[in-house]
Formats: structure tokens, sequence, C-alpha cells
């Protein structure tokens, strides 16, 4: 998912290397986790991924207003949206329901606070 | 009023999609001290980039300068504008933000050294610059980022937009059935305004243009064909607005095979300059061709997208009558000579520019006075091509298009 953490299988240092370099895939030394940010690119991610594993590999996009998955697999626009090209964060069908705009906007105010940023 | 103007966020939390990129660009304006580097904002067009920079600009109480793609961004131009602004960092006390949209649009020929004088300015910024671009590559892009910070924007994903959709029908108490929305999303390709004027149209008035590619749109192939056989030219108008095929910014060139396959002006252009028509009809339709091209690219400066739906009755109606008879050729040039034509318009790029640096003046300048004039010269005078290409620095590679440009001149 992205934005989250997530760990692989030892890929090798040209693997590894081309992670860093080419898809700008974030890497934390001491947790050995991968984190995919705004500045990596997804699309080359994917290449990279599914030739060192040689498996399918999914994207599946986290929800902005309650941290969990959006859902990707069974949203109505699965066929149709391009993950690798969208903005890292959607909102899962939860969160769509009543008053969803509202909360949308509350939850990025909170991030705001969080990231220490008045306006 | 347009419901994308009416709706356009006014604070930067009522924006939706690219959340972290909106969050960094805060972090940029609220941290902002003298010196900072400027921020160079990058995503495709209707993400909501100038609608940010706006919304936090008025949240943080700046006055926002504005130099958008529809003024001159001449070398003068921008010298009489962005100094004086950055040495008055604080206009009667009032914070100033300096925005530059369409920043990859300042053309180096139509504004002459503009984009070079643009980069020098952005090396020590007083107040915070702010500038925003459609494309990721280029030559440009790559001399902007190296003196700004980049901020990438994408587009919003569907969902975020059916929520920003139903937001808007609630406020315009519209609505619209499931399945239109799901349409209209899909068919907006991530681009807020464009949803937003597809669905005032469709919801006030039953009509939306971004949804025929769904219900009734016509292969570009057979749109095409169908419009040079049209016996009337309601007909080949009709035809012309049910193609799936659209008019590209030219600014934007260097589309891939695909794109320019759909694109109507080239579709409309290859078909003409490969039949058998006789010079006057052929000037005339390439006329029509020219007046639209030149239409498009003015409405892609000015940011008036809407007027885009027009072009399609002046070509149908100034075309019509010249253009019976013709058929619908896809590039059908032979590959010898497309290959030639490319290359030779490359290698008297490079002689432009080349004159250019030399005579101390635009490459516009170099093609449009000097170049017809110094062909005569060489023409006339018999003065040996290679000696010529070596005392003028350049690569003796271009001596055989020298020689054919001469040979033309020569036979007239």
């Amino acid at each position: 998912m992205l934005g989250d953490w997530f760990g692989l299988p030892r890929v090798g240092p040209d693997v590894f290397s081309k992670l860093m370099r080419q898809a700008r895939l974030k890497y934390d030394r001491q947790k050995r986790m991968f984190m995919v940010e705004t500045e990596t690119n997804v699309t080359s991610l994917i290449t990279i991924l599914k030739e060192a594993l040689n498996d399918d590999v999914v994207i599946e996009l986290p929800c902005f207003v309650c941290g969990k998955s959006a859902g990707c697999s069974e949203c109505e626009f699965v066929d149709v949206c391009d993950r690798t090209n969208v903005s890292n964060q959607c909102i899962c069908k939860g969160c769509s329901e009543e008053d969803a705009y509202k909360h949308y906007c509350d939850t990025f105010m909170e991030r705001l606070a969080a990231a220490k940023i008045k306006i | 009023m347009m419901w994308s103007e009416k709706y356009r966020p006014q604070k930067v939390k009522e924006m939706v999609g690219n959340e972290e990129a909106r969050i960094t660009f805060l972090e940029w304006l609220v941290n902002w001290k003298n010196g900072s580097k400027p921020v160079l904002l990058v995503g495709p067009p209707g993400i909501g980039k100038t609608t940010l920079v706006k919304a936090v600009a008025k949240e943080l109480d700046y006055d926002m300068v504005e130099l958008n793609a529809s003024d001159v961004r001449t070398k003068e131009n921008l010298q009489s504008i962005i100094p004086p602004l950055l040495n008055n960092a604080s206009v009667l006390g009032r914070k100033v933000l300096l925005f530059l949209d369409e920043a990859d649009g300042i053309s180096s020929r139509g504004d002459r050294g503009g984009f070079a004088t643009l980069i020098s300015l952005l090396k020590e910024p007083t107040v915070p610059i702010v500038m925003a671009a459609n494309a990721e590559v280029g030559e440009q892009i790559k001399e902007l980022k190296r003196v700004s910070t980049m901020i990438k924007f994408k587009r919003i994903p569907p969902r975020l937009l059916v929520l920003y959709l139903d937001h808007v029908l609630k406020s315009e108490n519209a609505k619209l059935s499931v399945g239109d929305k799901i349409r209209l999303v899909i068919a907006s390709s991530g681009d807020v305004r464009t949803l937003l004027n597809e669905s005032q149209s469709l919801a006030t008035a039953g009509f939306s243009e971004s949804l025929h590619p769904v219900s009734f749109s016509v292969d570009i192939d057979r749109a095409m064909s169908s419009f040079f056989s049209a016996e009337k030219v309601e007909d080949a108008l009709d035809i012309l607005m049910r193609s799936e095929g659209f008019y590209n910014d030219p600014r934007f060139a260097g589309y891939d095979s695909e794109k320019r396959r759909t694109d109507k002006l080239a579709a409309l252009f290859s078909s003409i300059v490969t039949s058998k028509v006789d010079v006057d009809r052929l000037a005339e339709m390439l006329g029509a061709l020219a007046y639209a091209d030149v239409l498009v690219g003015r409405m892609g400066r000015t940011r008036q997208w809407r007027l885009l739906r027009y072009i399609d009755t002046i070509l149908a109606y100034r075309l019509f009558k010249e253009s019976r008879g013709l058929t619908y050729n896809q590039y059908d040039v032979p590959f010898v000579l497309m290959n030639r034509v490319f290359r030779e318009a490359r290698l008297i790029r490079e002689i432009i520019a080349n004159l250019a640096k030399q005579l101390h003046t635009s490459k516009r300048t170099v093609a449009t006075y000097y170049l017809p004039y110094l062909l005569m010269i060489l023409a006339k005078s018999k003065i040996d091509i290679k000696e010529f290409l070596a005392a003028n620095n350049m690569d003796s590679s271009l001596e055989d298009v020298i020689k054919s440009e001469v040979g033309r001149i020569g036979k007239k």
C-alpha cells in the first residue's frame, strides 16, 4: 500500500540500487523497510519489482481519511484508475458515505496541525 | 457562471487530491526566508496547481503578482517587472508572492530572451517565487529544476473526483445519475476543471461533450473519411464534432504517434498535402488549417479551452467546398521523403541557432529575415559553402542541406 512501510525479500545489491536510484524509494536502514513517497517513480518501481520478484505487483492506495486501504480491488473505477499516475491517497467506500467531503477537509486540517503548519 | 470558477476552492483544505504535495508546498511557504529557492509545481493541467497557489496566497495574506502565459514574457518585460518586485519585497508593508504560471510555456522564440532572463532572476529571490509547469521533461524544465525545488502533482483519483462532484452537485441542488457521474469522471481523466464543466453542461443542459466518446464517438479514421465524403456542410460539421479526435495545444508538440493520429488538424493536414489538388485549392485549404492552428495556439496561451468547440465549425465551413473529392490519408508520405523532411528541418534549425548566436539576435529573426537573404547571397556570389561553414564555426555535415537550399534558390 502506498504510503505504508513494506518489506521485501532479499533482492540483491543491483535491484536495491535500482530501487533507490531509479524508483526513488525511501528506505529505513534500522527497520529494513521501504516506503513509496511523492517523488517515487511508481511505474519504474513496479517494473523493477516485477522483474526481481517474478510476480505481479498490485498497488493499493491508502484512504486519506481513515488511513486504511482504500479498497482499490473492489473500487468501481478499478479498470480505469491508473494507480501509478494518480496522487498517492484516495478515499475508501466507508469514508465516502455521509458528509464525506467535510470529513476529508477536516482530515487535511488535522494533517496540517500534525505537521505544525498554521494557516 | 461556470462551476469550475464558482467552485474553485478558496481554501487549501477545500481542494481534493495531492494531499502530500499541498502540505509540502505550505511547509515551503510558511518556512520561507530570504534566499530560499523558488518552488516549481509540476503536473498535468486541471489538477489544482494554480488554485493551490491562489488559495494559499489568500490564506497566508500574500499579495500575489501573477504572470501567466497570456502575458508577454520577453526579456524586457521580465526585467521591468521582476527586479523592482524583488527590490521592494514589501509594498506598503504587505507580503508579496510572485507566481509564474506555465513557466515551461516561456518560449525561447516567442518570448525573446525571456527564459534565460527568468533563470538568472530566480537565483537570488527576495520574495517567494512559485512557478507552475505542465511538462515534467524537456530542456526548459531541466533548467528550472536546477534553480528550484520541485513538487510533483498527479491526477486526482476517480473516487476523490466523485467526492468533489457530489459536493458541487449538493451545493447546486442538482442531480446526476450514478452512471453519468462515473462516465464523466472517467472522461475527465483526473482533470477537475473538465469534470466540473462537463457536469454543468449535463446537469443544466442535458448535454456533455466529453460523454460523446462514451455514447456516440466516431473513430478518427472513419470520421475523416466521412468528412471528405459528406454531401452537406452540416453533415461534415456533425462528423467533425462527433469524431474522437481533438485539438492539441501546439506548445506541447512532441506527442506520441497515437496522439498525433487523433489530432484533427494533423489528420486534415496529412490528407490535404498528400492529395493531388491544384495550387489554388491547396492554398485555400492550408490557409484555413493555418488559421485554425493559430486559433488553437492562442486559445492554449490564453487558456480559453472552451472556445475550442468553435474550431470544428470554422474548419467545416472553410474546408468544405475545396476539400470535396479528397480522401483521408494518415501520413502516407513515403518514409524516405518523410525522413528527409524531418532531417532537413532539424539541420536548418541547427543553422538558424548557430547564426542567431553569432548575430546576437533571436532564432525567429534569423529564420524570417536573415536566412533567405543569406541563401540568396550564397547562391549569387558562388561562395564556397565549405569555406563558409568553416569560417562560421559550423559543422561540415550541414553542407548538403545548405547546398540543397541554395540550389532551390538558383532554380527560381
